[in-house]
């Protein structure tokens, strides 16, 4: 016959433990299932044109009139100022490193030897704004601060509008070095 | 001024995929459920004595008093329609060339109902009330799910 059993104490309540092995040697019974999940993800008006314009080798930024603020990545809507940008603007391809890491994991985590800079890049013109981007030629004794850098671009038949157009930004040559410590000029946000 | 959205094929998008993996366990109690029907071909329910409820599939806990309760009553392996319907469409909304029927079956002993695909030499035999029984796939193919069983048939 069937037990029915008075709730047993809390002590007992501890689960079901398993192992990795129970899973993949079949010792209890599962059920497999990947999703087949895909997604779209449309860029909107600013950042699509940004994106565009990564194509055709140009970096684009809003301008609000009000306040002169230049976005980049560019926005329709000014975030100090809660109107809409007025008017598109080309940039120039250089800027400096604003702050930067040095990472050696890649993007799944897994542990990679030869370390990648992601930076934050404050584009020349765009009075302190600026783009996450990677920082290339340099090593981690060679990347600063305050670093004058420039974008160097995929091959035009390669570039697909999306950031990584830019592979990276490397230091401009002939560019005076940074001060130490000193954070680059601009910065009004 | 805004800009707005004339030519909505040219928006600039991007394609992405997640590679999302799953690995799910039946759990305690659907545990010794799906190795009865894989190993044995046979059902058990979990009975719970002071709510006189068998549940089938087997719970851990009766859902009426909480007790604790577990998957050691034979039910089945026939039963009945409670309840059917006929499906045009696949599960990604695909339409069917054959048709198939889906039921609530209510085994033999048990008090709650599995849904499964229901089939009958003669279909106008599908009916509420009708007697059923499991066809099981051959014992090689089980794994020790639901889908051990092909479908329940209308005897």
């Amino acid at each position: 016959m069937a037990a029915t059993k008075a709730m047993p104490p809390a002590d007992e309540l501890k689960g079901t433990p398993l192992e990795h092995e129970d899973l993949v040697k079949g010792k209890v019974i599962t059920v497999r299932h990947n999703p087949d999940l895909r997604y779209r993800w449309a860029a909107g008006v600013a950042i699509g044109r940004f994106l565009g314009g990564l194509k055709e080798g140009k970096i684009l930024a809003r301008k609000c009139e009000m306040c002169g603020t230049i976005g980049v990545p560019p926005r329709m809507f000014c975030e100090v100022c809660f109107r809409p940008t007025d008017v598109w603007v080309e940039l120039g391809h250089t800027g400096r490193v604003n702050t930067f890491s040095t990472c050696y994991i890649a993007t799944d985590a897994t542990r990679v030897k030869d370390p990648s800079f992601p930076a934050v890049i404050e584009i020349d013109g765009a009075n302190g704004n600026g783009i996450l981007h990677l920082l290339g030629e340099v090593t981690k004794d060679t990347a600063k601060i305050g670093m004058e850098v420039e974008a160097v671009w995929k091959p035009a038949a390669e570039r697909q509008g999306l950031i990584t157009d830019i592979r990276y930004w490397r230091p401009r040559k002939g560019a005076a070095p940074p001060k130490s410590g000193g954070r680059s000029k601009g910065g009004s946000r | 001024m805004r800009e707005r959205v004339t030519q909505p094929t040219q928006m600039h998008h991007v394609d992405g995929t997640f590679p999302v993996q799953f690995i799910y366990t039946a759990g305690v109690a659907g545990e010794v459920f799906g190795k009865a029907l894989r190993d044995k071909e046979s059902f058990l329910g979990a009975r719970c004595d002071s709510c006189a409820v068998t549940y089938v599939p087997p719970r851990t806990y009766c859902e009426r008093c909480f007790a604790r309760i577990e998957a050691t009553r034979k039910v089945g392996p026939q039963g009945e329609i409670v309840s059917f319907t006929e499906s045009h469409l696949g599960p990604h909304n695909e339409r069917l060339a054959d048709p198939e029927t889906w039921g609530l079956i209510r085994l033999d002993g048990a008090d709650t109902v599995l849904v499964h695909r229901l089939t009958a030499k003669d279909p106008s035999r599908i009916a509420i009330g009708a007697r059923v029984k499991p066809i099981f796939r051959p014992k090689k193919d089980r794994t020790g799910v639901i889908t051990d069983i092909e479908s329940f048939a209308v005897l």
